[in-house]
């Protein structure tokens, strides 16, 4: 998996320094016929993104009006549907999600074992995690109706009532999901899970037998709703999306708009929408020349690498949690108000979201594009694919592409601050100077993306 | 996180739609809101927030003060605003400068 994103972020590096140089090279095409471009240095790429998030925010705080911002984040259209349509589509995804899961596992198993051509590796990274995920921030949250586990578990409780064995303790909240996205994570850097099909099924067969007990024990409701991090991460990008599931149909809102209202429920949920943002960026930093080297040099005090990894995963998540909340503290100066520090971190917590979804799109649209050949190669013959698995090679625009993609969610982060902030602020200027921490952390964000996207590939060591 | 400050969340009555609160002990809130004792460091923010939250319930007189803290708040808002098409002007000039210089000094 890593192998393509090397290729794609290389692409993204020159582009990116060909097209934030267009300004000024397009003079020199448009006077003589040829010119030579020129590098821009890196610095000033990640300079120029962080640019456009102050920038960006500039712009929309000439936007004050409270009625305008309400109408356009609450502004919602129904999308007619049918009850009993609703009722067979989701019926049929559930059993579509199991077949799906029980063939991966299957092939994952008795299937070829280069990675390329195996059902489970490819549909796993490039049709799961990659364009499946891309669906639920840009289409909807269908997560709960194809989620193979959560039919598995319902399967249990039609055969044994709906009564949870074990009442779940609150006391824990969101922090097992937290734990749980930031151990997945770990262990996808730290394993071949995207090299060998068998070690990617049996880390399926685990995560199916304790995902499954859990719901059984806790009750569906509770373990999807509460402790299961993938369910948590596709409820969080299914915010962003344009269609909303309400309790009477299906709702078309303005791209975050859902996450401009709703009442922050704790730091642990806080925590989560962190720890998503911060494993988007670990999977990046670990495939920096930079990294190798710290990595390294870590190791050759005797430190083992599995360690040094989880250490490092659980430091980061530390490091960016600790400065949102430093960003929450301030805001409560900045915008002259008695709204507890820890309110606010909460409260601002979802214009988040937006920012690790741009990523996820900047690092696996081109992923998922180039190996959709090969997805329909093994999903057409699983067990006997093709001798040779085709990819497709992207152009080389597709870089810039994934610049924008990154600053778009940005932007849209942006949006959502200034929405949520007017919502909770009196007046119009309280409002703009309490975002100006968070403003100063997604700048940070953004440089620091920005920078990893366009570092050279370098496989991380030890691995 | 440390707040030198007394939460007084718990006891609002429609926490629903007040957010939490802290007073540090050295301190007494200028302003309560009348109608969700919500409290403001200003007596502008408490009256603005009466406009923003409470414009269906409130008085003649409430209306009144809101429509003159706005009208205040409007001349600050324009001076603010004239600063920040200053720092987007500033912002340009000098990515365009440092991208004049940086691609001028490798031609």
């Amino acid at each position: 998996m890593r192998q393509a994103r090397a290729a794609v972020r290389g692409i993204t590096a020159v582009v990116a320094t060909l097209v934030l140089a267009g300004e000024a090279t397009a003079h020199a095409g448009g006077l003589s016929g040829t010119f030579k471009p020129v590098a821009v240095p890196s610095w000033l790429v990640v300079a120029t993104g962080g640019g456009v998030i102050g920038a960006s925010f500039l712009l929309t705080s000439l936007v004050t009006d409270h009625d305008f911002i309400q109408a356009v984040t609450a502004w919602r259209a129904d999308l007619p549907t049918r009850a009993t349509e609703r009722s067979v589509a989701v019926r049929g995804c559930r059993w579509l999600g199991v077949g799906v899961l029980a063939a991966i596992v299957a092939v994952g198993w008795i299937g070829p074992r280069v990675a390329a051509a195996n059902l489970a590796i490819v549909g796993v990274w490039a049709g799961w995690w990659a364009g499946y995920a891309m669906t639920t921030y840009l289409v909807g949250n269908t997560w709960p109706a194809v989620n193979p586990w959560r039919t598995l578990a319902a399967l249990s409780t039609q055969i044994r009532g709906n009564q949870p064995l074990r009442s779940y303790p609150d006391r824990l909240g969101a922090w097992p999901s937290v734990a749980g996205l930031i151990g997945l994570i770990w262990l996808e850097v730290v394993s071949p899970l995207a090299q060998q099909p068998r070690t990617l099924v049996a880390v399926i067969g685990v995560y199916s037998v304790v995902t499954v007990a859990g719901a059984v024990v806790y009750g569906t409701e509770t373990w999807f709703g509460v402790v299961d991090p993938i369910s948590r991460v596709f409820r969080w990008y299914g915010r962003v999306a344009p269609l909303q599931r309400t309790s009477k149909g299906i709702d078309l809102v303005f791209p975050g708009g859902a996450l401009a209202d709703g009442r922050p429920t704790g730091a642990d949920e806080t925590a989560f929408v962190v720890a998503l943002l911060w494993v988007t960026t670990y999977d990046g930093l670990v495939a920096t020349p930079a990294w190798a080297t710290a990595v390294r040099a870590v190791v050759g005090w005797g430190l083992p690498p599995s360690v040094v990894y989880l250490g490092t995963a659980i430091a980061g998540f530390g490091c960016f949690f600790w400065i949102y909340r430093i960003a929450a503290r301030r805001s409560r100066r900045t915008a002259d108000t008695y709204v507890t520090a820890r309110y606010l971190r909460d409260w601002f917590a979802p214009a988040l979201v937006p920012i690790a979804a741009g990523y996820h799109l900047a690092h696996f649209l081109g992923y998922f594009l180039s190996l959709s050949p090969a997805l329909i190669a093994v999903v057409a013959q699983p067990l006997a694919p093709p001798a040779a698995i085709q990819t497709l090679v992207l152009p080389a625009w597709f870089g810039t592409l994934q610049l924008v993609f990154v600053l778009a969610g940005h932007m849209l982060a942006v949006w959502v601050a200034h929405a949520r902030s007017f919502a909770l602020f009196p007046g119009r200027l309280a409002p703009i100077r309490g975002q100006y921490p968070f403003v100063l952390v997604m700048v940070f964000y953004t440089v620091l993306s920005m920078w990893i996207v366009g570092q050279p590939y370098t496989q991380p060591p030890y691995l | 996180m440390t707040e030198p400050s007394i939460a007084d969340s718990a006891s609002a009555p429609n926490s629903a739609s007040t957010p939490a609160t802290a007073i540090p002990d050295t301190e007494t809130p200028t302003a309560r809101c009348p109608y969700c004792s919500r409290p403001f460091r200003t007596e502008q923010a408490c009256t603005l927030h009466l406009g923003d939250a409470h414009g269906e319930t409130w008085t003649d007189d409430e209306r009144a003060t809101y429509e003159a803290a706005v009208d205040d708040e409007a001349d600050d808002l324009f001076v603010y605003h004239l600063k920040v098409i200053g720092a987007l002007s500033l912002l340009y000039a000098g990515y365009v400068l440092a991208y004049m210089i940086v691609l001028g000094l490798q031609g």
